[in-house]
């Protein structure tokens, strides 16, 4: 580019400036339409101040907001049912009746259940009421309910009774049993019998024959004798250990006891019999049983006696066994002591004792509702209740009993065609044996007195002592327990 | 310089002490007068005495004293912990150590045998006690027990180890089933024991017991028994009062974790305070037998502290 027109662009540039700059100063921007310049000032001056009103409101309500939030109250705890059960309810079955219960009772939906099922149920009730975190539902014996109500561990359940019709189904025996002071603090889920398992194939074939009902302890002890003269190795089987724990005590001493016409409390003298005939009669039959080898002299000294029972009768060695009717489990068809075609070949008896008299005896493992700790009610008994009334309907309650099998406490489940078809076994017994049976005291001193019937009838059983010393010990024993003005020794052993 | 290193020291070994003498006065220094308190009472677990109990003084204590069950409890406690702790486990032990040992100093295949042999005895002393009685249990089980198959095998009538009526010496055979299941428990932490004591025996000794031609035996009857003696009254002891009050091992290995069945309640003084106190339910009675069993421990405390000084 030449110098020439370096100098033109610069004189063109230099006039662009001059001529924009003219217009710009012709051409001024209009002032605001309608507002004077003081007002506008005026109006801006009041929009800060709004605007610093804004912000200072603004901060004011982040700190009240703040504020709210810390003073909201905690979320709800979570709504929890809790149980402790045992291997016969395992939590699956309670899960099952939580889903039926939230489906006719959809507000339990915000409900969660936690079941716990440690190797030692009770101590694991005790431990968590004494630190006032006890479950709502726990199971019980029933013949421990009276002795869990006066510890305070129990929640009545007689209002919610008073609504539920399913209650007239229950048996006014069996809801005695869990009646203590005027409430009724639990409701079995089954209940039992106990009866002489027979080998009724092994009768026949040793000519004594099928069907057959001994009358009375005496003829039962001269069919033994016919029956080891035979070849029968221990043809009676029955608890008569410690190690047996309350079988000992409840599937044959009780029974043989009342059959004998004995009893062990009265109640209309509130007293606890330490002696009588019927005691010697009973403790006698025990002696002779294991003095003569009429059974297996190995039961009242082994560690886990049950096995030896069921072993023998297994195999024949024993035609006799008193146990409860869920012993069929073990050997029917699945069981750990199945014995081949054992609908044909076993068959029960009636508990004798006097010539002609009988006896059996019932329990029954009951859902309670318990306390939260000393004197702390439970967290919201009434769902609590629903959950269990559910495990109480006739269609859950036909499903398990059929399973396990047990005996439904409940009358209209017995008379179900499905339990019929499926335990018809249990349907006689029903039939044959409730109309004998009886219920063990339930009293706060039973369990440890159950203790010492069982310590007789072992040191008897064993041979160790005679029955009258036995029996002396034991009278003893129960005195220095619940004190002399407490007891009735109909035989006067203790004085002499 | 020196004595603000010192404090300082001090005070760190102090905050550091702190949590655990807390922790110990809490939950060991207070329970032992409540449990003082509760053995004086007639408190039970169910029933009223549940609710509201009586102060009776020291009739626990007096009932103890004419209660058969806490007698031979009390004896079979010691028969374990003497046959268990004493004869068994610390001579078992100090033979397994000598075998160990005389392996490590010989050739690299024995070594290696040793080594193998060490670490099946920790296992068993590692493993857990549920697992092991049970393992026990499925042992000498009356049906199909290992070691009743083995008995009838050879020919011989199986014995039932968990019948009461069964004595030996005048000592149930339960109670030596578990005696023999304690032993090969136990036995490792005196192996252990004695193992780290014989670094400390000078290698010399061995060698001119060996040149002079000591057998095996000879070696440990005459070198490894005199120099470890000194540690025999502490390990004792130890063994004495872990064998003492037994509970999990012994408790499973009986009633498989059911107490209600198959539990033999006098096996030891710990199992009959528990079965008292969960099975009879009294609570009171039950802890006057523990406050008993925490006097034996005292006194035996007492006199470890004295044989380690």
């Amino acid at each position: 580019m030449s110098q020439r027109w370096k100098i033109y662009i610069v004189i063109v540039a230099i006039i662009c400036l001059i001529i924009g700059a003219s217009i710009g100063y012709v051409i001024k921007p209009a002032p605001p339409v309608g507002i004077p310049a003081e007002e506008y000032e005026k109006l801006k001056a009041d929009y800060e101040a709004l605007k610093a009103d804004y912000e200072k409101l603004k901060a004011e309500n982040e700190a009240l907001k703040k504020e709210i939030e810390r003073l909201r109250p905690a979320p709800p705890p979570p709504k929890v049912i809790k149980g402790i059960t045992h291997s016969d309810i395992p939590p699956e079955s309670w899960e099952k009746a939580f889903e039926l219960a939230k489906e006719r009772w959809p507000e339990l939906a915000e409900f969660k259940l936690e079941v716990m099922m440690p190797p030692d149920p009770k101590t694991a009730f005790f431990t968590a009421f004494e630190a006032g975190e006890a479950p709502q539902i726990v199971v019980v014996d029933s013949f421990e309910v009276p002795s869990w109500v006066e510890a305070g561990y129990l929640y009545p359940l007689t209002e919610f009774l008073e609504e539920w019709d399913g209650v007239l189904q229950f048996p006014k025996p069996l809801l005695d049993m869990v009646t203590w002071r005027g409430g009724v603090y639990a409701l079995p889920y089954q209940t039992d019998v106990r009866v002489i398992w027979t080998r009724k194939d092994i009768l026949i074939e040793k000519g004594i024959g099928w069907p057959y009902q001994v009358k009375g302890l005496d003829e039962w002890l001269e069919v033994a004798r016919t029956l080891k003269a035979k070849g029968v190795e221990y043809p009676i089987a029955l608890q008569s250990s410690r190690a047996w724990g309350e079988g000992t005590t409840m599937q044959a001493f009780l029974p043989l006891l009342w059959a004998c016409g004995g009893d062990l409390y009265d109640w209309s003298k509130r007293k606890w019999i330490v002696s009588s005939e019927a005691y010697l009669k009973v403790l006698n039959f025990y002696r002779t049983i294991y003095k003569e080898e009429f059974a297996n002299p190995e039961v009242p000294r082994a560690a886990r006696p049950w096995e030896i029972c069921l072993k023998d009768f297994q195999e024949g060695r024993t035609v006799f066994y008193i146990d409860g009717n869920w012993a069929m489990g073990a050997f029917w068809p699945g069981g750990d002591y199945e014995i081949p075609d054992a609908p044909e070949k076993v068959d029960f008896m009636l508990i004798p004792g006097l010539p002609g008299k009988f006896a059996s005896a019932s329990g029954g493992w009951c859902f309670a509702m318990a306390r939260k700790g000393r004197g702390i009610p439970p967290d919201w008994p009434e769902v609590a209740w629903k959950i269990m009334s559910v495990f109480y309907s006739s269609d859950l309650m036909a499903d398990y009993c059929i399973k396990r099998p047990w005996l439904p406490p409940r009358a209209d489940v017995a008379a179900r065609e499905d339990f019929k078809k499926a335990l018809p076994l249990f349907v006689r017994m029903s039939e044959e044996v409730l109309p004998y049976t009886r219920y063990r005291p339930a009293l706060p001193e039973y369990p440890k007195i159950s203790e010492y019937i069982q310590l007789m009838v072992e040191e008897v059983a064993t041979l160790k002592k005679t029955p009258e010393e036995a029996l002396r010990d034991f009278a003893a024993k129960v005195r220095d327990l619940v004190g002399s003005e407490n007891i009735i020794d109909e035989l006067g052993i203790l004085k002499g | 310089m020196k004595s603000r290193k010192i404090k300082k020291h001090k005070i760190i070994i102090f905050l550091l002490l702190t949590i655990p003498i807390a922790y110990y006065i809490l939950f060991k220094l207070v329970i032992i007068p409540y449990a003082f308190y509760i053995s004086l009472t007639d408190r039970a677990l169910i029933g009223p005495k549940a609710r509201k109990w009586n102060f009776i003084g020291l009739e626990n204590y007096i009932k103890l004293m004419r209660d058969p069950e806490f007698h031979s409890s009390l004896k079979n406690s010691l028969i374990y912990a003497i046959v268990c702790g004493v004869l068994g486990q610390l001579w078992l032990g100090l033979l397994l150590s000598q075998l160990i040992w005389h392996g490590k100093l010989h050739g690299k295949l024995r070594e290696k045998l040793t080594t193998f042999l060490y670490v099946l005895a920790v296992l068993t002393w590692i493993m857990p006690e549920t697992v092991a009685a049970f393992e026990i249990r499925a042992m000498l089980g009356r049906g199909k027990g290992m070691l009743n198959v083995i008995l009838e095998s050879l020919g011989l009538r199986p014995v039932d180890w968990f019948n009461l009526g069964n004595t030996w010496l005048g000592v149930p055979i339960m109670l030596w089933a578990l005696i023999l299941a304690n032993i090969w428990k136990g036995c490792t932490f005196s192996m252990t024991v004695s193992l780290a004591a014989m670094e400390g025996i000078p290698q010399e000794l061995y060698d001119a017991a060996k040149i002079d031609g000591a057998s095996w035996w000879q070696q440990f009857i005459y070198i490894t028994i005199p120099m470890l003696k000194h540690l025999f009254p502490f390990m004792i002891l130890v063994l004495f009062s872990g064998s003492f009050t037994h509970f999990t091992f012994l408790y499973v290995l009986m009633g498989g974790g059911a107490p209600e069945a198959g539990l033999w309640r006098e096996a030891n003084v710990a199992i009959y305070a528990y079965s008292v106190a969960f099975a009879y339910y009294l609570v009171g009675y039950g802890t006057a037998i523990s406050v008993i069993v925490m006097l034996i421990y005292t006194v035996l405390g007492i006199l470890i502290q004295r044989f380690r000084r």
